[in-house]
């Protein structure tokens, strides 16, 4: 039913619009409230209606409801002995996977971005939004049987202070130590600076809830729609349906497991002969045959997600700007894209969030200008440079878009060398990641003041590009601050210019996220924001 | 070492009898002196490695404190060779200590649980292999050698070359499009559920079976022929034949028999390659073997699993040697008379 839906939001299709809704604070607390209520009063009517846990264990259709029941197996780029239930550590998409689906967010992204409750019920700001009341929602269970309640948020908020958690940026303006439990179901964040958007830090894999006091991830217990059953480390997971979860009735299947294959082409063909279910991650040619074939279904969503090289912009000859002025100049966006993306994909102007709320969309586009780009190498004294440029298989189109940029570096007298790195280890902070001086990236996020905070605030552990400024910290805490729409649409363009003159980053393309499953999975809603619907396992049912 | 040292009065008289048994307690004895030493290289070696699986653990950002805490939690912060006995006694009582991924996620998990099913999915892909490729080897190898310079030795020959030619890689890759894009008859990966043999699902076992038949399966071919040209040429063969034997009897009795003696060795070589370096292929059919265990260990720079995979490997090595040379000796009467 599904597949014509997935199929029209393949390359080409209708564009643009997903982002184009205005959040201001006020309709999104609004939208985040009376989402609250539907899944409330769905999970009511489910419960009516009989499809209770009596029925879990056996595959078989409930009446005029999804199927119960199976095991759906997820194969997904694997990280390795990186690979862990501790959500403090990973960056890989197989983390995100099972961190979304053992562990609950405070607040959800949703297919198109917009921002739902999850752990939190209300987000209550003071006047200056510098004090905010957090509501949890009641009812919840750990998987051991305990309660849920504000000294899980509160102890994991502490865990999230220390430097090497990796979305230690989400707590860096909160007053850790006068975090303050109100009553079990309560709790007050002190911020340092004032931020009107607090929740949008509290979205990603990683600043999922942990329960209070856990230390050991080897047998993690969360309060998501899935419990651990076991793991082998860089191999597979198996995790089993937690009957109590708080979205009464789901999840669907009875178990769901999480299987590493490294190699793009072995996990495709593992789904093609039915030996997982579903798989994130389809190289792009593949999925456009796929598309035509129709084996397996392609289920393809446009995303802000960003294809980009990135500079650290304290390494030589990165440190130069004109250096990273000249390599923008010669990526030929629309090269890069119709090659290594097979169309799946629009032209990236070096900015995060294009048709977000805040996004510059003024700033004239760069094209391929091979003349400047030689002219300005030559005013930085690098005439014949030669440089090192990371890759690996972790994502489709990595390794395709850095062999394709080298033979355009060519034209401007540069002599790129692409270098393969591991896919299981390239995305391990401990590792390679963000140690790279010229290497490439892809981000998936829900909004611009998200991302300009993991990704470039001097402390953020995702910082790749290595950008510390001050300056930059100064007017991103006061662009998420700011009292009224104008200020803070007049921060952030400010914020952008600087990137967009000065910035380590090379943003080729804002690439659609596009995954496969079997024809049997139902439920998977493309979602703009991460792989697999979100990650979102609790929705899908096998028939 | 002791089980050299103990019943010493019989293991003499053992030894008058029989000179294969002498042999074999030598060897043994041997092996294990061979394989402390490899262990010292071993540590050494993966002692100059810079950085260690604290650092790998907490990544950049960690302060002091925090890596000396996880240093000492891991066992890093004592001298190295306390470490290495304790390393040593570890691999002689079977603990082999906990895993760097363990230590990551919070929590404890010993290394060997994350070693034991890996060593049996590799012993079963070698061990099928080597039980197609050893027949396989001896029938084309002779058959080679007896119709030399004729066609059935020419394709022989060039088909074995041609296939050792081309990478594992493509090899695979070609089976896989063979045998599941076109045919449809084979699953292209090879998944092992844990708890699982890899036996019990036979048919995911094929395509890289095949795959590693096709890299390891001419040079044995080669060594069978060639020993048995040798031999077909010989003055016993000669008198043999002489003599009046059938050629079948002359070619099975007389000369296969002292051919095969540097073809085990290079079958043991082959063997050993198969157990511990196959990573390529592993990784091409998703296959949970030693090869991908390993690499994995020495990316998050877990020194106590890469010594101890690297040990275990360097024992199977060391035993298939042993093997190999009991059977040459049982293949060449004159190398037990000699000694």
């Amino acid at each position: 039913m599904a597949s014509s839906d997935r199929q029209s939001s393949g390359p080409g299709a209708a564009g643009g619009d997903v982002f184009g809704t205005r959040f201001t604070r006020r309709r999104l607390l609004h939208g985040a409230a009376a989402a609250g209520l539907t899944l409330g009063a769905g999970g009511l009517l489910s419960a009516c209606g009989g499809d209770g846990d009596e029925t879990a264990g056996q595959t078989g259709t409930t009446e005029g409801g999804p199927s119960r029941g199976g095991r759906l197996r997820v194969a997904h780029v694997g990280a390795g002995k990186g690979e862990s239930f501790n959500p403090a550590r990973g960056s890989s998409f197989i983390d995100a996977s099972r961190y979304f689906n053992v562990f609950d967010p405070l607040s959800r992204v949703g297919p198109t971005l917009e921002v739902e409750p999850g752990l939190a019920l209300e987000w209550n700001p003071n006047e200056d939004s510098t004090l905010w009341e957090v509501k949890l929602r009641p009812d919840v269970t750990w998987h051991d049987g305990k309660p849920f309640t504000a000294d899980d948020v509160i102890y994991t908020l502490g865990q999230m202070g220390d430097a090497k958690h990796v979305s230690h940026a989400s707590v860096l303006n909160i007053n850790l130590r006068d975090v303050r439990k109100v009553d079990d179901l309560t709790l007050e964040i002190p911020l340092k600076s004032p931020n009107a958007r607090l929740f949008d830090s509290f979205v990603q894999q990683n600043t999922v809830i942990v329960q209070d006091g856990a230390t050991d991830f080897t047998r993690p217990v969360g309060t998501g729609p899935f419990m651990f059953q076991s793991f082998t480390v860089g191999e597979r997971s198996l995790c089993t349906r937690n009957p109590n979860y708080w979205e009464q009735g789901k999840p669907y299947v009875e178990e769901w497991e999480d299987i590493s294959i490294d190699d793009n082409a072995a996990r495709l063909n593992a789904l093609l002969a039915g030996e997982v279910d579903m798989i994130s991650q389809i190289p792009f040619a593949q999925a456009k045959q796929q598309q035509e074939q129709g084996d397996i279904q392609v289920i393809a969503a446009e995303s802000p997600a960003l294809q980009v090289f990135l500079m650290a912009v304290d390494i030589a000859p990165f440190d130069d700007v004109r250096v990273r002025q000249a390599f923008r100049l010669i990526a030929d966006r629309q090269a890069l894209i119709d090659g290594a993306l097979f169309g799946f994909g629009t032209v990236g102007n070096d900015l995060a969030g294009k048709g977000m709320p805040f996004y510059a969309e003024d700033l004239p586009p760069r094209e391929q200008d091979l003349d400047e780009a030689r002219a300005l190498l030559a005013a930085a004294g690098h005439e014949n440079l030669t440089v090192t440029l990371h890759t690996s298989d972790i994502v489709p189109g990595f390794v395709e878009a850095a062999t394709l940029f080298a033979q355009q570096a060519q034209g401007a007298g540069v002599t790129v060398n692409v270098k393969r790195e591991p896919a299981n280890a390239y995305f391990d902070t401990s590792l390679l990641y963000t140690k790279l001086d010229f290497a490439q990236s892809f981000w998936t996020y829900s909004s611009i003041p998200l991302w300009y905070e993991q990704a470039l605030l001097s402390d953020a552990v995702w910082n790749e590009t290595h950008w510390r400024d001050p300056e930059t910290d100064r007017l991103i805490r006061q662009a998420q601050g700011a009292p009224d729409e104008e200020t803070a649409e007049q921060l952030w363009r400010q914020i952008q210019e600087t990137q967009y003159e000065e910035g380590g980053y090379i943003v080729w393309a804002y690439q659609h996220l596009v995954d496969g499953a079997a024809q049997n999975v139902q439920g998977v809603e493309p979602s703009s924001f991460f792989n697999l619907g979100g990650w979102n396992y609790r929705d899908v049912y096998l028939t | 070492m002791t089980e050299v040292a103990a019943p010493r009065a019989a293991a003499r008289a053992a030894r008058r009898r029989r000179p294969l048994l002498r042999f074999v307690v030598r060897r043994l004895a041997a092996a294990v002196a061979t394989l402390f030493v490899v262990s010292i290289l071993i540590f050494a070696g993966t002692e100059v490695l810079p950085g260690d699986a604290a650092s790998a653990v907490l990544g950049r950002t960690a302060t002091p404190e925090q890596l000396a805490e996880m240093q000492e939690l891991m066992g890093l912060d004592r001298p190295a060779h306390e470490r290495y006995l304790d390393w040593l006694g570890g691999v002689l009582t079977g603990d082999l200590g906990n895993s760097a991924a363990g230590y990551a996620a919070g929590g404890e998990t010993p290394i060997w649980d994350d070693i034991a099913p890996r060593v049996g999915n590799s012993l079963v892909l070698a061990g099928v292999t080597a039980l197609l490729m050893v027949p396989l080897a001896l029938v084309l190898g002779v058959l080679a050698a007896v119709r030399a310079g004729r066609t059935v030795d020419h394709a022989i020959s060039v088909g074995s070359l041609a296939i050792i030619s081309l990478p594992e890689f493509i090899i695979g890759s070609l089976l896989i499009l063979l045998f599941f894009s076109w045919l449809d008859v084979l699953p292209p990966v090879s998944l092992v559920p844990p708890g699982e043999s890899a036996l019990s699902r036979p048919e995911a076992l094929v395509l890289p079976v095949l795959t590693l038949l096709g890299a390891s399966l001419a040079a044995s071919i080669r060594m069978v022929r060639a020993g048995m040209l040798e031999a077909l040429n010989a003055e016993y063969v000669t008198m043999a034949r002489l003599n009046g034997f059938r050629e079948r009897v002359v070619v099975a009795r007389y000369a296969l028999r002292n051919a095969l003696a540097p073809s085990v060795q290079v079958f043991a070589q082959n063997i050993q390659y198969l157990v511990g370096g196959i990573v390529v292929t592993e990784y091409l059919f998703s296959y949970p073997g030693l090869g991908k265990e390993l690499v994995d260990a020495v990316a998050i720079r877990d020194v106590r699993e890469v010594q101890s995979v690297a040990l275990l490997v360097a024992g199977v090595y060391v035993l298939l040697n042993i093997v190999a040379d009991v059977l040459v000796v049982l293949l060449v009467p004159k190398l037990r008379t000699q000694s």
